[in-house]
């Protein structure tokens, strides 16, 4: 191998191979926008919308007009928390899940509007339809009404010692230019908001805290077998067994070290396919074995 | 066990599960006859919305399997019976494993963690015990069942106090009358006897234990426990000599066993039909006041864990009352038996939360110097009672009381306070038995018996012996935060001795029978010296 060059500093190679080119002048035109926002007379669809109180919006609102087509009846959600996220996530649960795994403190229960801000940033607006007593929903169900034919600005008074909102509109109906409201259903603009939110089954890892115990013994257990003994017994006498069913089922997904449960049953018990029903008679009475 | 199979790493005691998420407490009404709910299968299932046993008469095959008549059915019938009970069982530990709502009804998501470690105990430890059982003298115990009749009569001689009136209590067949017995009351002049809220008399043992400064109550009651096994003589005994009863595990509220035909549901006098084998040490061991250590342990209650630990809380309660100026604690013990008992029966009220009356009526006292005795006590034991109101309203709040290891008991409305009060005691105490007596098994010292607040053992040397009370003393440690909980030997036999209860009435009691015996000469009598 021959002894490497030495070259001074200050000397600049003139044989520079894998030199990088010199970048151009700037020009900011190269991002300009030149088109309009969407094409002439195509509306631009609609994507996942956010999903607040009117409130939340810390802004001046609109919520569609139309009731019927925009509002929705009332629906069930629940906060699932999510690991790595600080805030947890709403998700749309179906009523007879939510009543099966989630205390109802848990549920959430309100109505969505499609509502905007000023110059059309549209969101979902939640719609207290439970506990109208309460003056903060009482409130708050009065400026989305209200919203329904002003820009509504809904605030909190709690500053005030008062549990509502303060609810004010602009003084001037063309303060903001008219919403131009989306032509997506509602239901469409739900689907797409909580796409990949919505549990409407029990496989769903959503309601995951409040299947705590599920979620252990699957994680932590191998093999499960559910098995019971047929015996006859006299009194003070042991047991004598004459037949024993078992139901096994293996996980797949489990890590060998996590599996408290494996070599469960002896050699005498086959049990190698999941979801097998078997039964045997013990040997020992002489009775043949049955798989 | 019998098939010589290794225990499976985990158990989830399906039944165990359920008991703990139906343990409920429902609101306290004494006059109403409550039939205790049966917790099997089907009712489980029934509880978790599960149907389809309609089309299978559980009943009537399980008794014929149970009973050995197996070949009515035919093998595949058993079979299917069996497969039956598999399915149901797999929909139910699935129904378990989540939050179930079935009508108004609703049903938490089993506990895993919780229940294997239950199911330790109710599976493992529970199956162990019962197949080692009792030594029994099967010899002598038929020779009583075979002169019942002169036993009977014998007995109620000499322990019946209405024995020879026009009206005794018991028929010469040894059945008790709840008419004859009130009707002795008022002939006898006893003007005072807790009642239930419905009225009638309350015949509870611990009702005799409060009343038995009366002349005669404590040989009644000892006499109807001990008539109890006699007359319908259902002790279930194996071929090899042992008596195995069912411990029941967790079928009480509190989670103690509810254990049953067994000579620890009679009178100690019977307990001297166990004899043990001449190569074995026979052992009764048990916790040292138990409740009230465990009182002291999780109220924190310095003067009450300072009154503990001095070895007789009864002796530093008589103390506080003003009943004793004695010091020295053996002679107190030696020479007041009667005070002693009476300290026992304060202590162990108040743990319960007794009232003045009960408590004056229990004491043999004018109610002011019960409310008296209640007031020293709050003085001396602050933290204790504060510790115990305390416990009350939380559970009241949560709907909830649990022990220290989470054995729970749900709440419904207007529970029976008195319950409440006594949770923590019963529910720890059983949580101290369980600890002990799986560890016990871990070590393959598998007890006879578990008794209340004792374990009996059958050991083959000093060794074990020593183990053991290592193992239940630590046991008491952990329940109770670390507080020592004394463990002490009250029976000791070697030899092939016999059982022999210490309380006189036990030792007259079985002389008696032994007298009858001796008297037809079923056994050759016993020459004095």
């Amino acid at each position: 191998m021959s002894k490497p060059e030495l070259v001074p500093t200050d000397k600049p190679t003139t044989e520079a191979t894998d030199s990088i080119a010199k970048p151009e002048g700037f020009d900011l035109d190269r991002f300009k926008s030149k088109r309009a926002a969407a094409m002439a007379n195509v509306e631009t669809l609609l994507d996942a919308l956010p999903v607040h109180t009117i409130a939340q919006a810390k802004d001046f609102v609109r919520l569609h007009p139309e009731e019927d087509k925009y509002w929705s009846s009332e629906l069930c959600f629940v906060n699932v928390p999510i690991k790595g996220s600080k805030r947890d996530t709403l998700h749309l649960i179906e009523e007879e899940l939510a009543m099966r795994f989630l205390p109802s403190a848990r549920i959430q229960r309100f109505r969505l509007a499609l509502a905007t801000k000023p110059y059309d940033v549209f969101f979902l607006c939640q719609v207290p339809s439970q506990n109208l007593d309460n003056t903060y929903n009482a409130s708050n169900l009065k400026a989305c009404e209200q919203a329904k034919t002003f820009w509504t600005q809904a605030t909190s008074r709690r500053e005030e010692g008062v549990e509502a909102y303060k609810a004010t509109f602009t003084r001037d109906d063309n303060a903001f230019p008219a919403p131009k409201w989306p032509s997506q259903s509602l239901a469409e603009l739900i689907e797409k908001t909580f796409a990949g939110r919505m549990i409407n089954s029990e496989d769903h890892p959503g309601p995951a805290p409040d299947r705590g115990a599920a979620i252990v013994v699957s994680k932590n257990f191998g093999t499960i077998v559910v098995a019971d003994f047929e015996y006859e017994v006299q009194p003070g006498e042991l047991p004598n067994p004459l037949c024993c069913t078992c139901w096994t089922r293996t996980s797949a997904t489990c890590a060998p070290s996590a599996c408290g449960a494996r070599n469960y049953w002896p050699q005498r018990a086959r049990h190698s396919t999941p979801d097998q029903i078997l039964c045997l008679l013990p040997t020992a009475r002489g009775q043949s074995s049955r798989a | 066990m019998v098939l010589g199979w290794p225990f499976p790493t985990h158990i989830f005691d399906l039944h165990t599960a359920y008991l703990a998420t139906t343990n409920i407490l429902l609101p306290y009404n004494p006059d109403e006859v409550r039939n205790k709910p049966r917790k099997r299968l089907p009712d489980a299932c029934r509880a978790y919305g599960i149907g389809g046993w309609e089309k299978i008469d559980k009943n009537t095959i399980a008794e014929d399997i149970g009973n050995g008549h197996w070949q009515r059915y035919g093998q595949e019938r058993v079979f299917e019976y069996c497969e039956e009970d598999v399915r149901m069982s797999v929909r139910l530990l699935r129904a378990q494993l989540r939050r179930h709502q079935c009508g108004p009804t609703i049903l938490p998501a089993a506990d895993v963690p919780r229940v294997l470690w239950w199911s330790n105990y109710s599976a493992k430890a529970v199956a162990q015990i019962q197949a080692r059982g009792m030594p029994i003298d099967v010899a002598r115990w038929n020779l009583v069942r075979e002169n019942k009749q002169a036993v009977i009569d014998e007995l109620l001689r000499r322990f019946d106090p209405s024995h020879g009136s026009e009206e005794p209590i018991y028929t010469p067949e040894g059945e008790w009358s709840y008419a004859r017995f009130e009707r002795f009351l008022i002939r006898s002049g006893v003007t005072a006897w807790p009642r239930l809220e419905s009225g009638k008399l309350d015949i509870d043992g611990d009702a005799f234990r409060m009343m038995s400064h009366i002349p005669g109550i404590e040989a009644l009651h000892a006499l109807r426990d001990t008539l109890g096994v006699i007359v319908r003589a259902k002790l279930p005994i194996g071929h090899d000599g042992r008596n195995r009863p069912s411990l029941f595990p967790f079928c009480t509220a509190t989670g103690r066993n509810a254990h049953a035909k067994s000579l620890f549901n009679a009178h100690a006098s019977v307990r001297s039909f166990m004899a043990f084998s001449p190569d074995a040490i026979g052992v009764y061991l048990d916790w040292r006041t138990q409740e009230v250590g465990i009182a002291a342990a999780l109220s924190e209650d310095r003067a009450l864990i300072e009154a503990y630990r001095d070895g007789d809380v009864y002796h530093s309660l008589a103390l506080v009352c003003g009943l004793t100026d004695d010091t020295d604690v053996k002679r107190w013990k030696r020479e007041c038996p009667d005070v002693r008992q009476r300290m026992k029966a304060l202590q162990l009220g108040i743990n319960y939360g007794m009232g003045v009356p009960s408590l004056a009526r229990g004491l043999d006292r004018h109610p002011i110097i019960a409310s008296n005795f209640i007031e020293r006590h709050r003085r001396t034991y602050p933290r204790f009672w504060d510790w115990r109101d305390n416990e009350v309203q939380v559970a009241m709040l949560e709907r909830r009381i649990e022990t220290v290891f989470g054995w729970p008991l749900h709440l419904t409305t207007s529970p029976n306070q008195r319950t409440l009060y006594n949770f923590p005691m019963q529910g720890n105490g059983a949580e101290m038995v369980r600890l002990a007596a799986c560890r016990l098994c871990d070590a393959g010292i598998v007890p006879c018996m578990l008794i209340h607040d004792g374990i009996l053992l059958e050991a083959r040397n000093d060794e074990q012996v020593e183990h053991a009370i290592e193992i239940m003393r630590k046991a008491g440690q952990d329940v109770c935060n670390g507080l020592e909980i004394g463990v002490d030997v009250d029976q000791r036999l070697e030899h092939g001795a016999r059982y022999q209860d210490k309380r006189p009435l036990a030792r007259q009691m079985w002389a008696t029978i032994m007298g009858v015996l001796e008297a037809v000469r079923a056994i050759p009598r016993k020459v004095s010296a």
